[in-house]
C-alpha cells in the first residue's frame, strides 16, 4: 500500500508542475487585481507542495501502511469498468439504452452469477425503463445505434 | 391583520380544487425528478414550463414551486440509498445518509429529512410571508465583496474535516479549486485548461463531478468487496422507519440552525441551496459536541443539510418576488415563466397581483404538507429497494449514474467525465484521500475567485473594500477568527497552563 | 492557352450552375417546400434554461406547434456552457443533417472569436434573423446621473473610475461599453457579472454605478420606477420605452445590434433551408409571435432570410473582431 501512496504522491507533484507551466500562458495579473493565470498558478505550486510531503511521508512512515493495493475483487472493478468503457464506445451502433441493457444483464451474469433469465429480464426492463423515463418523459436527445433505439 | 386576511386570501384559493391537484402533480414530479441524478430543478421546472403557456398564472406558478421544493426532498432518496446525490443540494447528505443506510438506517433518515424539510419549509414560508421585501433588500447589500468574505468564512469551514494525514484534505480542497477553474473564465473572458476542446470550454459540470465521485466510486469501491455483495439488504421492519427519540434529540436542533443559515443563503442572489446546505453541514460539525460522528452515520448530518437547502429554496423566492431578481438558476426559469403569463414579478406584484403571491404562499404551506405525507407514506417502499440483492442493484445504479450525467447537457462527454471521477473517487478512498473537501472546493472557488476579482475591479485594485464595508468587516472578521481559532485555543491553554503553575507555585511557597 | 480555355469553361460552368441553383432557390419559394422534416426537430438553446435563447426557441417551438406550422415537434434541448460555444460547436458538428436547429444571437458571433476551438457561423447554416434586442444604460433613481453627459462628464473628472455592470467579458455589454467609450473618448471600468440577474442586483445594491441592461431584464425596476434608463443604444427611441432618448440624440454615435436569429448545421439540402426559412416567416406573422413574445419582451422585429441572415452575420464579425481588438482580448 506505500507503493500505491508513493505513486499518488507523484502524481499530485507531476499534476502540480503541469498546471504551474500551463498557467504561465495565463495572464497572471489583470488591470486590478489578480488575473486568470493568479489561482491556478498558486495552486500548482500548492499540489507541488502538497506532492512533497506526502512523498516525505511514504518514506519516514513506510512501515505504517498495511494491506495490499490490489485485493481479490479488484478484478470485479476492472471488469465494470471495461464494460462501460465498451458500452459508450459501442454506442454509435448499440444505442444508449440497448448498451444500458446489455451492460446490466452482463454484469449480474458475471458478477451476481444470476440465471439466465432473471439476468435477461431486467436487462430488457432497463432497456425499455431509459426509453420510457429519459426518451419519452424527460424528452432527452437519446443517441440511438443502428437499429434505431 | 392585514397579513392574516391575505393570508385567508391565499389559502381560499390554494384550496381549490384545480391548484391542490397541480400542487400534488408539482410536487410529485418534483420528488420524481430530484431522485433521479443529474436531473436538477432547473431541467425539472424548465421541462414543464411549455405546458403552463396555456394555465391561468396562479395554477402554473403554484404547480412550478411544488417541483422546484419537491426535488429537494426526492433528491435526498437516491443519496441516502446508493450515495447517489439526485440533486447537487443533498451532496452533504450523502456523507451521512448513505452511512445511515449501510447500518441498516435509511428509514429514519429518510423520516428525519423528510421532516427537517418540512419543519424548514414552513418556518422559512413564515418568514419570506411576513418579511420578504425587506429581506430581499438586505440580500442586495451584498457585492462582490461580501461574497468573497462568504466564502472564505466557509473555507475556514474545512478544517471541520479530520483524517489521519491532514494533507490529503488540503489535496482534496486544491483539487477541487483547480477542477472548478476549467472553462471559460468570467471575469476574463479567457479559457483555462480547455486544451481547444469546445466541451471542456463550458467547463466540468459539478453534477458531473458528484455523480461519477459519490455514485460511480461508491460502486466501484463496493464490487471490490466480496462480504459487500451480499450484505446490503435492510434488515426492515415498519418500527425502524421512524426516526427514533434519540434521533429527534440529536436533530431538534441541527433542523433549526439548517432552517436559519439556508434561509438567510437562499435569499443572496449570487449563492444557493448547494452552498446552504454545505455551510448548514459544516456549521453543525463544528458546534458538535462529538463531531467524530459526522460522516459515519450521526443522523444530525442528514438533518442539517436537508433542512438547509429546503429553507435556500423558499428563501430564493423572496428576491425573486420582491425585486423580480432571480436568485438562483431554477428562479431564473420561474421568472421566464412570469413573463409568459404576462406577469412582472418585483417590486409591482404585491400591489398589482395580490392574491398570486398569496396564493402562492399559501400553496408552499400545503405542498411542504403534501411532500412531508408523500415521503413518509413511501419510505417502506423506498426502503425496499435496498432489499434487492446488490447484484442487481449495482448495475442499475451504474445506469442511472450515467443517464444522470448524460442528461446533464445531453452528451456523451458527460459520461466519459463521470467514469473518470468515478476511478478518481474510487483511488482517492482507497489511498485515504477525503471527498467532500474537494466538492466543496468545487462551489466555493469560482464563487470566491470571481467575487475577489470583481471586488478588486469595483475598488480599483484596493484591499480596503474588503474592510471598509460593514458586512464585509464583520464576515472577515469572524474569517480571521476562525483561522486562528486553533492558535487562540492553544495560546489560551498554554497561558492558563502557566497562571496556573505560577499560582501552584505561589500557594506552595506560602 | 490552352489553360485559359479550360478557365473559361468551367467559369460558363460556373455561371450556369449558379443560374440554374438561384432557379431552383426561387421556385422552391414560390411552390411548396419540396423537403418536410420527418422525426422530431431537436432544437438546441446553448444557453441556460429561463435566459433569452431559452424563451425564444421554447415560444418558436410553442407558436409552431399551435399553429401546425411544422408536421413534426420541435424539442428544446438546452446544451450549455462557454459562453454558447458548446452548444454551437455540437450543432456545428452534425453536418448535413436537417433535423437539428440552433437559436444564434449576437454572442454566438463574438465568443468563438476569444475561444479557439469553437464552432463561427461558418460552420453552420445561417436560416433567419427574426428580432432584435437593445441595450440600455441604466442607473438608480437617485443616481446624480440624469443623461449620457453626466457620465461623461463623470468619466473624464474620474477617468477609468466610473464604474459599469455588464454580463460576461468580450460579450455584448462588454462590446457596447467599448463603442461607447470610443465615441466619448472616455474611459469607464467595466465590471463583469454572470448573468442579468446578478447585474442587476448589483445596480440596486449600489455596488456599480450604472449598468446595460435589456429592456425585458430591467423591466421590474423600470416599472417601480427604482431605475432610470438613461439611454438606448439604437438608431431611433424605442417604441416601447419612448421617453428614452437615443445615444445619437444626446450627441454620440453609439448603435448596437444584438440579434436574435436561428442557425442549422452545415450542409444541409437547399430544400430543408427553404422548408425552415418558410416555417419561421409564417411563425412570425402569427399574433403570438407579435403579442405574446416581441411586444411582451420589448423586442424589434428584425426578418431577414438565409441569404441576407448570412452577409449580416459576417458582416457583425468583422464589426465585434474590431472591437475585441480594441478592448485588447483578441491580437
Amino acid at each position: 500500500m506505500w507503493f500505491a501512496d508513493l505513486v499518488g504522491g507523484v502524481i499530485v507533484l507531476l499534476l502540480g508542475a503541469a498546471v504551474v507551466i500551463l498557467s504561465r500562458q495565463l495572464p497572471y495579473h489583470a488591470e486590478y487585481g489578480p488575473g486568470p493565470g493568479f489561482l491556478p498558478f498558486w495552486l500548482g505550486l500548492g499540489l507541488i507542495a502538497c506532492g512533497a510531503v506526502i512523498l516525505g511521508e511514504v518514506v519516514v512512515r513506510r512501515t505504517r501502511y498495511r494491506g495490499a493495493f490490489f485485493q481479490g475483487g479488484t478484478w470485479r472493478v476492472g471488469l465494470l469498468l471495461a464494460s462501460l468503457i465498451a458500452v459508450i464506445l459501442l454506442v454509435p451502433l448499440l444505442g444508449l439504452a440497448i448498451g444500458l441493457g446489455l451492460f446490466t444483464a452482463f454484469l449480474m451474469r458475471t458478477v451476481g452469477r444470476h440465471n439466465w433469465a432473471l439476468c435477461g429480464l431486467i436487462g430488457v426492463l432497463t432497456v425499455f425503463g431509459i426509453r420510457w423515463i429519459f426518451g419519452s418523459w424527460l424528452q432527452l436527445p437519446l443517441p440511438t445505434g443502428i437499429l434505431g433505439w | 391583520m392585514e397579513l392574516l386576511q391575505n393570508l385567508y386570501t391565499g389559502f381560499s384559493l390554494a384550496v381549490s380544487p384545480t391548484n391542490l391537484l397541480f400542487a400534488a402533480i408539482g410536487v410529485i414530479y418534483g420528488t420524481i425528478t430530484g431522485a433521479l441524478p443529474g436531473i436538477g430543478s432547473v431541467t425539472a421546472v424548465a421541462l414543464l414550463l411549455p405546458l403552463t403557456f396555456t394555465m391561468n398564472p396562479t395554477t402554473a406558478l403554484i404547480m412550478l414551486a411544488g417541483i422546484y421544493y419537491g426535488v429537494a426532498y426526492g433528491g435526498t432518496i437516491t443519496a441516502v440509498l446508493i450515495n447517489v446525490p439526485g440533486d447537487s443540494s443533498a451532496v452533504m447528505t450523502t456523507l451521512d445518509g448513505y452511512q445511515l443506510a449501510l447500518q441498516g438506517r435509511a428509514g429514519p433518515a429518510l423520516s428525519i429529512a423528510a421532516i427537517g424539510s418540512f419543519i424548514a419549509g414552513t418556518i422559512s414560508t413564515i418568514i419570506l410571508m411576513g418579511l420578504a421585501p425587506p429581506l430581499a433588500k438586505f440580500a442586495l447589500r451584498f457585492g462582490p465583496p461580501e461574497y468573497f468574505a462568504l466564502a472564505i468564512l466557509a473555507f475556514s469551514l474545512l478544517t471541520a474535516f479530520e483524517g489521519r494525514q491532514p494533507i490529503k484534505i488540503v489535496v482534496s480542497t486544491l483539487l477541487g479549486l483547480l477542477i472548478a477553474t476549467v472553462g471559460l473564465d468570467v471575469v476574463s473572458g479567457l479559457p483555462r485548461f480547455t486544451f481547444d476542446s469546445p466541451q471542456l470550454l463550458g467547463g466540468i459540470s459539478f453534477v458531473t463531478v458528484i455523480i461519477g465521485l459519490f455514485g460511480i466510486g461508491e460502486v466501484l469501491s463496493s464490487v471490490e468487496q466480496e462480504m459487500r455483495l451480499d450484505f446490503l439488504r435492510a434488515k426492515f421492519r415498519l418500527r425502524d422507519v421512524f426516526p427514533t427519540w434519540q434521533d429527534w434529540i440529536a436533530s431538534r436542533w441541527a433542523i433549526l440552525r439548517g432552517t436559519i443559515i439556508g434561509f438567510l443563503v437562499g435569499i443572496l442572489p449570487g449563492a444557493g441551496a448547494t452552498t446552504a446546505s454545505f455551510l448548514a453541514y459544516l456549521s453543525e460539525k463544528r458546534l458538535s459536541k462529538h463531531p467524530e460522528r459526522f460522516g459515519r452515520g450521526a443522523i444530525e448530518g442528514v438533518a442539517s443539510p436537508e433542512s438547509a437547502n429546503n429553507a435556500a429554496c423558499i428563501g430564493a423566492f423572496a428576491p425573486l418576488l420582491a425585486l423580480g431578481i432571480p436568485g438562483s438558476a431554477t428562479t431564473a426559469v420561474l421568472l421566464a415563466g412570469f413573463m409568459i403569463w404576462g406577469i412582472r414579478p418585483g417590486p409591482m406584484l404585491f400591489q398589482r397581483n395580490a392574491d398570486l403571491v398569496w396564493a402562492l404562499i399559501a400553496s408552499m404551506y400545503i405542498g411542504n404538507l403534501m411532500l412531508v405525507l408523500l415521503n413518509i407514506f413511501f419510505i417502506p417502499a423506498f426502503v425496499a429497494v435496498l432489499r434487492i440483492p446488490y447484484t442487481i442493484l449495482m448495475p442499475l445504479i451504474v445506469v442511472f449514474s450515467t443517464m444522470g450525467a448524460f442528461s446533464v447537457n445531453n452528451d456523451l462527454f458527460d459520461v466519459w467525465l463521470m467514469l473518470g471521477f468515478g476511478v478518481l473517487g474510487y483511488l482517492m478512498k482507497k489511498l485515504d484521500y477525503p471527498v467532500a473537501p474537494m466538492v466543496l472546493a468545487l462551489v466555493l472557488g469560482p464563487f470566491a475567485e470571481n467575487s475577489l476579482r470583481q471586488a478588486f475591479i469595483i475598488s480599483g485594485g484596493s484591499l480596503s473594500i474588503f474592510f471598509t464595508r460593514p458586512i464585509s468587516a464583520v464576515l472577515m472578521g469572524l474569517a480571521i477568527l476562525a483561522y486562528l481559532y486553533p492558535l487562540i485555543r492553544w495560546a489560551v491553554k498554554s497561558v492558563r497552563q502557566v497562571t496556573t503553575a505560577a499560582t501552584d507555585l505561589i500557594s506552595a511557597r506560602r | 492557352m490552352r489553360r485559359n480555355w479550360i478557365g473559361t469553361t468551367s467559369m460558363r460552368l460556373a455561371v450556369g450552375m449558379a443560374l440554374i441553383a438561384v432557379l431552383v432557390v426561387a421556385l422552391s419559394g414560390l411552390a411548396a417546400p419540396s423537403w418536410q422534416p420527418t422525426r422530431p426537430i431537436e432544437f438546441v438553446a446553448p444557453y441556460a434554461p429561463g435566459g433569452g435563447s431559452d424563451v425564444l426557441a421554447r415560444t418558436i417551438a410553442s407558436i409552431v406547434e399551435a399553429e401546425k406550422l411544422s408536421p413534426v415537434p420541435l424539442i428544446v434541448v438546452n446544451r450549455v456552457g462557454g459562453g454558447g460555444t458548446v452548444g454551437t460547436t455540437y450543432v456545428a458538428g452534425k453536418r448535413g443533417i436537417p433535423h437539428i436547429l440552433l437559436t444564434y444571437i449576437s454572442g454566438q458571433v463574438s465568443a468563438p472569436l476569444m475561444a479557439p476551438g469553437a464552432a463561427t457561423w461558418r460552420d453552420l447554416t445561417m436560416i433567419a434573423r427574426l428580432a432584435i434586442d437593445e441595450e440600455l444604460i441604466y442607473v438608480r433613481m437617485d443616481s446624480p446621473y440624469k443623461t449620457i453627459k453626466d457620465i461623461v462628464t463623470a468619466a473624464q473628472q474620474r477617468p477609468g473610475a466610473v464604474t459599469i455592470a455588464g454580463t460576461a467579458t468580450g460579450q455584448e455589454d462588454h462590446m457596447v461599453t467599448r463603442l461607447f467609450e470610443r465615441a466619448a473618448k472616455i474611459k469607464l471600468r467595466y465590471v463583469p457579472f454572470r448573468s442579468g440577474g446578478e447585474v442587476m442586483a448589483a445596480l440596486m445594491g449600489g455596488q456599480v454605478e450604472m449598468a446595460w441592461a435589456n429592456p425585458n431584464e430591467a423591466a421590474p425596476q423600470w416599472e417601480a420606477k427604482q431605475v432610470r434608463a438613461i439611454a438606448v443604444a439604437r438608431e431611433t427611441r424605442l417604441p416601447a420605452m419612448p421617453d428614452v432618448p437615443t445615444f445619437r440624440e444626446q450627441g454620440y454615435d453609439v448603435t448596437f445590434k444584438m440579434f436574435r436569429g436561428i442557425a442549422a448545421p452545415p450542409e444541409i439540402p437547399p430544400e430543408a433551408v427553404a422548408f425552415y426559412e418558410n416555417m419561421l416567416k409564417r411563425m412570425t406573422e402569427s399574433s403570438r409571435w407579435k403579442e405574446g413574445y416581441l411586444k411582451r419582451y420589448m423586442l424589434t422585429d428584425a426578418w431577414m432570410g438565409s441569404k441576407e441572415f448570412t452577409a449580416f452575420v459576417a458582416q457583425q464579425e468583422e464589426v465585434f473582431r474590431r472591437i475585441l481588438k480594441e478592448l485588447g482580448l483578441i491580437k
